[in-house]
C-alpha cells in the first residue's frame, strides 16, 4: 500500500474496519511511521475526549428540578381546566335564563330560519340538477369540502393529543 | 439494555412520576454530557437536560419500543441543542452589527489568551468544531455507541458515520494544535 489510508485510520482505531481492511492497514503501519504516529494520537485524544466527558456530571438536583416543572405544568393545566369548566357552567346559566325569558322569540325565529334553509336549499338543488354545469360545479366543490374537512379535524386532534 | 432499564421504562409509560425521576437519575448525566457537549456552556446544557426530560415525560406514551429510548432521548436532546445553536447564531449577527468593536475586542483577547497556551483544551477545541462533527465525537466517544448504532440514530449509512467521525477527529486534532478546522 503506497498511499496512506488515511480516511480508515479513525475507524481503525475503533475497530470498525473488517478483516481484510484491518489487515491492510497493519501492513502499511509496519512502514509507515507518519500513519503510524497519527494513529498513537489518534488512540490518545479518543482517551481524552472520553476522560474529559465522562467525569462530567448532571447536576445532582436535576430529577427533582424536573419533576417540580412537570408538577408546575399539571397544576397550571388542572387550573386552565377549572377556569374552563366556570365559564362553561356560567354559560349555561346564562343560556337558560336567555331561554326562560325569551324562549319563545328564538322558537318562532328558529322556526322561520329552518324554513327558508329548507326552502333555499330546495330550490338550490333543483337549480343545481336542472342545469349541469352548476351539477358539475357543486359537486367537486362538496367532495374538496369534505376532504379537507376531514384533514383539518385530524390535524387538530393530533395536536391536541397527549 | 438490561430488564431492570427496560421494566423501568415500560413503568414510567405509564405516567408515574416517581418512576420517571428513576429513569431520569439513570440517564442524566448521558444527557448531560451530551449538552454539554453541544453547547459547551453549564448553564445552557443544564436548561436543555431539564427541558428534554420534561419533553421526554410528556411523549413517552407515544414511544413504540422500549429499546429505542435511549436513541430517543438523545434525538430529542440533539434537536433541542440545534435550537440553541441556531438561537444563538441569530443572536451573534444581530449582536455583530450592534458592537462589531467590541467584538473584535473580545476576540482579540480571546486568541491572545489561546496563543499563550501550549494548546487548546478539548472543550475549547470541541467548540470550534461544526455541530455535526461535535455530535458524532460526543456520540462515539464520550456515549461509547458503535458506528452502527450511530448510523441508525442519525438515520445515515455507515459509511457516513466512518468518514464523519474521521472527518470531524482530524479537525479536532488540527485545531488543538491552534490550527484552524
Amino acid at each position: 500500500m503506497n498511499e496512506h489510508p488515511t480516511e480508515s485510520l479513525s475507524a481503525y482505531v475503533d475497530q470498525e474496519l473488517d478483516a481484510g481492511e484491518r489487515n491492510r492497514i497493519d501492513a502499511h503501519l509496519l512502514h509507515c511511521a507518519s500513519c503510524a504516529s497519527l494513529v498513537d494520537e489518534l488512540i490518545d485524544m479518543r482517551a481524552e475526549i472520553a476522560g474529559f466527558y465522562g467525569q462530567l456530571a448532571a447536576p445532582p438536583d436535576l430529577e427533582f428540578k424536573v419533576l417540580a416543572t412537570l408538577d408546575g405544568r399539571r397544576a397550571k393545566s388542572a387550573g386552565t381546566s377549572t377556569g374552563l369548566t366556570a365559564v362553561s357552567l356560567v354559560a349555561l346559566a346564562a343560556l337558560i335564563v336567555l331561554i326562560s325569558m325569551y324562549g319563545a322569540t328564538f322558537f318562532k325565529l328558529f322556526s322561520i330560519a329552518l324554513q327558508f334553509s329548507l326552502t333555499a336549499a330546495y330550490v338550490l338543488s333543483n337549480v343545481a340538477s336542472s342545469i349541469p354545469a352548476v351539477w358539475g360545479a357543486v359537486l367537486p366543490l362538496s367532495a374538496a369540502i369534505f376532504v379537507f374537512s376531514g384533514l383539518s379535524l385530524r390535524r387538530i386532534l393530533r395536536s391536541t393529543a397527549p | 439494555m438490561d430488564e431492570q432499564l427496560h421494566r423501568l421504562i415500560r413503568d414510567a409509560k405509564r405516567g408515574d412520576p416517581d418512576v420517571f425521576a428513576a429513569l431520569v437519575r439513570r440517564f442524566k448525566d448521558q444527557v448531560y454530557r451530551y449538552a454539554y457537549g453541544m453547547l459547551g456552556d453549564t448553564m445552557e446544557a443544564e436548561d436543555v437536560s431539564q427541558e428534554a426530560f420534561v419533553k421526554c415525560y410528556a411523549s413517552l406514551s407515544r414511544l413504540e419500543s422500549e429499546f429505542a429510548f435511549a436513541s430517543w432521548l438523545n434525538r430529542i436532546v440533539f434537536n433541542l441543542c440545534a435550537d440553541r445553536l441556531k438561537k444563538r447564531n441569530r443572536e451573534k449577527t444581530s449582536a455583530a452589527s450592534a458592537s462589531a468593536l467590541a467584538g473584535m475586542e473580545q476576540k482579540e483577547a480571546r486568541e491572545q489568551y489561546l496563543s499563550q497556551q501550549l494548546k487548546w483544551s478539548i472543550d475549547e477545541a470541541m467548540a470550534q468544531l461544526s455541530p455535526d462533527h461535535r455530535q458524532i465525537i460526543l456520540l462515539h466517544d464520550a456515549q461509547g455507541y458503535r458506528y452502527e448504532e450511530i448510523a441508525q440514530l442519525l438515520d445515515i449509512p455507515v459509511g457516513t458515520v466512518k468518514s464523519r467521525l474521521n472527518a470531524a477527529r482530524l479537525s479536532l486534532r488540527q485545531v488543538m494544535k491552534r490550527g484552524e478546522p
